[in-house]
């Protein structure tokens, strides 16, 4: 009788401190997470799914680690080549995991930021004239490891 | 004082001329248990304590700050750190909010779905064949996922 009565007191708990009742907390956890981890979260529940399909947690994600940010005027210009969930995939990570071997504290400056917005801009003109990453003459060999 | 809600109770207090003691007033907290107010408290004394030492090193106080949040996470069950995030949320407490949420997000961090959906205690509401497609298409954040 006891046990029972712990048990139901330990239900109720649980049932009174749900994260998924809590949905802006659940996004200042989510915003701390890593790329790989955040695809993970997309894949736990359905609320979960839709908070990853926000654009904007990308867009954190994508500039966390950069010493200054981007101005709010480069958001239309991602969007529309694809927006930051794209960014992140095909010119943030890859460079990313690369620099991840180092043991120093990464911290992107301007440069870094532009050149993979200049990246993303070429990885979308490619795109649209139907060059694709594949073909030879694709700048997107920048974003490719290389065996030196 | 670092927790604002109760801040602003005071304020509130002053504002209707209540001559109450501040010493004797009571605060309601309906949506905070007993527990994680009194880690609460006690990070925030600590808090306070560390940057009081510290007063001109800032570093010294981030260092000193960061050993007894190692030692506070050693001692804190995972599946209490939702009750306290959820707790400094109610008291607008930022620092502590801050740095739960990371110590959530570090623990889940490179883990597996099951092991998240554990963690929070969610379950799976896909439907059949959502969640494979999800897989699929998150099939790069499995890489290099911690074992169980």
């Amino acid at each position: 009788m006891r046990q029972m009565k712990v048990e139901e007191k330990e239900k109720e708990k649980k049932a009174k401190f749900q994260m998924n009742d809590h949905i802006d907390i659940l996004i200042e956890v989510l915003k701390r997470l890593d790329g790989p981890s955040l695809g993970v979260a997309a894949c736990v529940c359905r609320l979960w799914c839709t908070l990853t399909r926000s654009d904007s947690l990308w867009e954190h994600l994508c500039f966390r680690h950069v010493s200054s940010p981007p101005p709010s005027s480069v958001r239309p210009v991602v969007v529309a080549l694809g927006g930051y969930k794209r960014l992140y995939m095909v010119c943030v990570r890859p460079v990313l995991s690369r620099l991840r071997n180092s043991d120093s504290e990464l911290v992107w400056t301007r440069d870094e930021v532009q050149l993979s917005l200049s990246l993303f801009c070429v990885d979308y003109y490619e795109r649209r004239l139907g060059g694709g990453a594949t073909s030879a003459s694709s700048l997107m060999f920048l974003c490719n490891p290389v065996n030196v | 004082m670092k927790f604002c809600a109760v801040k602003q109770y005071f304020d509130d207090e002053n504002n209707n001329n209540i001559t109450s003691g501040a010493s004797t007033t009571m605060i309601p907290l309906p949506n905070v248990e007993s527990h994680p107010l009194a880690i609460l408290i006690t990070y925030c004394k600590k808090h306070l304590k560390i940057k009081a030492n510290n007063a001109d090193n800032k570093k010294e106080t981030e260092k000193e700050m960061e050993q007894y949040e190692q030692e506070l996470l050693k001692k804190v069950m995972p599946q209490e750190l939702t009750e306290l995030i959820l707790a400094a949320n109610y008291l607008n407490f930022k620092e502590a909010l801050d740095f739960f949420c990371r110590a959530v997000a570090s623990a889940i961090q490179n883990k597996s779905i099951e092991f998240v959906r554990k963690f929070f205690g969610l379950e799976s509401d896909f439907e059949l064949g959502e969640e494979e497609k999800l897989r699929e298409e998150f099939a790069w954040s499995f890489e290099g996922v911690d074992e169980d």
